[in-house]
């Protein structure tokens, strides 16, 4: 078995300690997986994916990244940070927020700019992924003024800009046409053949069972409720529907009315 | 969504004398000129310094429209000014003055934007203010807090316009009333994001790496040692 690269305990966390977001979650991820959070909104799944990233810490448990717990004294190292800076990249799931330059250009940059990558290396990478995700005739727009699909493939790039080992994307195909999404999952099982680790959320049933291959089940309790493979989770009907994730849609065929569940996953099951 | 007017212009793509000057020269230029602006005091300085706009802007290709573009959104401003100076002793001589020089600036200031690309514009001002970075990364620091502020104009104007919108829909016109409630809402959402920036900031690495490099570099040429001489002679001159 590969190395594990997080390891999460027991681990509690609350906004301003009223809120709380995640209540005892205990997970491994190993090098190379993909893995998919699935839940309904508000269950926790971008509070974990912070977490991941190292931008909050724990109330309560243990979370290892690499093998060092991480806090905000792990962070305090600047050796620690640069490296796990350099190997970790999220992807928001607002890019509005994301993206914070006067142009496309220098947001796509930032990241390995900071990082001390040097300017032939960027500049190369810069082309490659501009290329990459069809964004070359963006490159001097102002990233605010872009639509929502380019935002997300502009946030992208200046994530993958960084070539990070594991990269986490908060819901990348959310509010995206069929093509585009397409265009971004391909994308991401590139980087994950690659060698890649991926962490995704997504309340995106149809896109879990090519992006991942373990899915973890949040649910409104802010906790995990079942973990497993895609196709023993897709199976899970009263699972997925007590976690707002399929529901119970009656509608009319050929003047027959008949009840089916639906869901992102879209197709009719008797058709 | 209706736009933010565009007083600063936008670049135009382009490969004008003014195109291919350093940023540099540019940013540096556009700040005597500006200055010279105040020393204009006879009417034959207006004209010659007229004269040199008409021909900067022929130099970098500069519509007319967009200047007019830029200049028409400000007019209520213009107005304010000229009735707030009637009023003084010299009131329509000053009133003009002013608004002729606030013109004159930002005519400028539009041949900047429209003729340098925003990332070299950035690039320019880094590099200018390097020296600086001798106390604690100084310019650095400055350079990055330009670039958040110019992010969170458009921020603060596009959140306002979602809570303008938000209670059109339910039937609040905006009023004096409630303009506390607005205020209020609006610093708590743009707090909110501000917090979320910080993340993303953070994410990707910010300072993390102790010395700086920069991707472009920029080339001073014999182009800019003509501009930087014939701004230099002529604000010397302007100002005698
Ligand atoms: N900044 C915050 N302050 C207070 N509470 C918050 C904050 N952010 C999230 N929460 C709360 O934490 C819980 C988990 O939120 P989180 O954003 O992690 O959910 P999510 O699963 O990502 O939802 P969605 O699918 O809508 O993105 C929610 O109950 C939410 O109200
Ligand atoms: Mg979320």
């Amino acid at each position: 078995m590969s190395e594990i690269i997080f390891e999460l305990k027991e681990v509690f966390y609350s906004y301003l300690s009223r809120f709380p977001a995640l209540c005892g979650i205990d997970l491994q991820i190993r090098k190379g997986e993909k893995i998919a959070v699935i839940g309904a909104n508000g269950t926790g799944k971008s509070t974990l994916l912070q977490l991941l990233d190292g931008l909050i810490f724990p109330d309560k448990g243990v979370i290892k990244a690499f093998g060092v717990e991480l806090s905000e004294k792990a962070f305090e190292d600047e050796a620690f940070s640069l490296d796990f800076r350099k190997k970790v990249g999220f992807v928001f799931q607002n890019p509005e927020v994301q993206l914070f330059c006067p142009s496309v250009k220098e947001d796509i940059i930032f990241g390995p700019l900071q990082l001390g990558v040097s300017p032939e290396l960027i500049k190369t990478r810069l082309a490659a992924i501009a290329a990459e995700l069809d964004i070359s005739e963006l490159l001097e727009r102002a990233p605010h003024h872009l639509s929502i699909g380019e935002k997300r493939k502009v946030a992208i790039a200046s994530v993958l800009a960084i070539e990070p080992e594991v990269i986490i994307l908060d819901e990348p195909t959310a509010g995206l046409d069929p093509l585009t999404s397409r265009h971004i999952i391909d994308i991401i099982l590139r980087a994950n053949k690659a060698g890649k680790t991926i962490i995704i959320s997504t309340h995106d049933l149809h896109i879990v069972e090519e992006i991942a291959d373990k899915v973890y089940v949040f649910s409104h309790e802010k906790k995990i409720v079942k973990c497993g493979a895609p196709a023993e989770i897709l199976a899970d009907v009263p699972l997925l529907q007590s976690n707002n994730l399929v529901h119970i849609h009656a509608h009319q065929h050929n003047n027959m009315i008949h009840t089916h569940q639906h869901g992102s996953l879209g197709h009719h099951p008797e058709d | 969504m209706k736009s933010i007017p565009n007083i600063f212009g936008q670049y135009q793509e382009g490969d004008s004398f003014l195109h291919r000057l350093d940023p540099r020269t540019k940013i540096i230029s556009l700040i005597i000129l500006s200055g010279v602006v105040f020393f204009l005091v006879d009417i034959t300085a207006y004209i010659v310094f007229t004269l040199l706009m008409v021909f900067v802007l022929k130099l970098g290709r500069v519509r007319w429209r967009s200047l007019w573009g830029s200049l028409r959104p400000l007019s209520w401003l213009f107005l304010l000014i000229f009735l707030l100076q009637l009023n003084t002793p010299a009131g329509l001589r000053t009133g003009l003055t002013v608004i002729y020089r606030l013109v004159l600036m930002l005519t400028l200031a539009l041949v900047l934007t429209t003729t340098t690309p925003i990332f070299s514009l950035t690039m320019g001002l880094r590099k200018l203010l390097t020296p600086l970075d001798l106390f604690e990364q100084l310019g650095d620091k400055i350079a990055f807090m330009l670039t958040m502020a110019l992010r969170f104009i458009p921020l603060t104007a596009e959140e306002n316009q979602k809570i303008n919108e938000a209670q059109r829909v339910r039937g609040v016109e905006p009023s004096p009333k409630n303009l506390p409630l607005l205020v209020y809402i609006l610093l708590v959402n743009v707090l909110k994001k501000s917090e979320e920036l910080a993340g993303a900031i953070e994410s990707r690495g910010y300072r993390l790496y102790p010395r700086r490099t920069s991707l472009i570099t920029l080339r001073f040429g014999y182009r800019d040692i003509v501009a930087l001489l014939v701004v230099g002679v002529f604000s010397v001159g302007a100002s005698l």
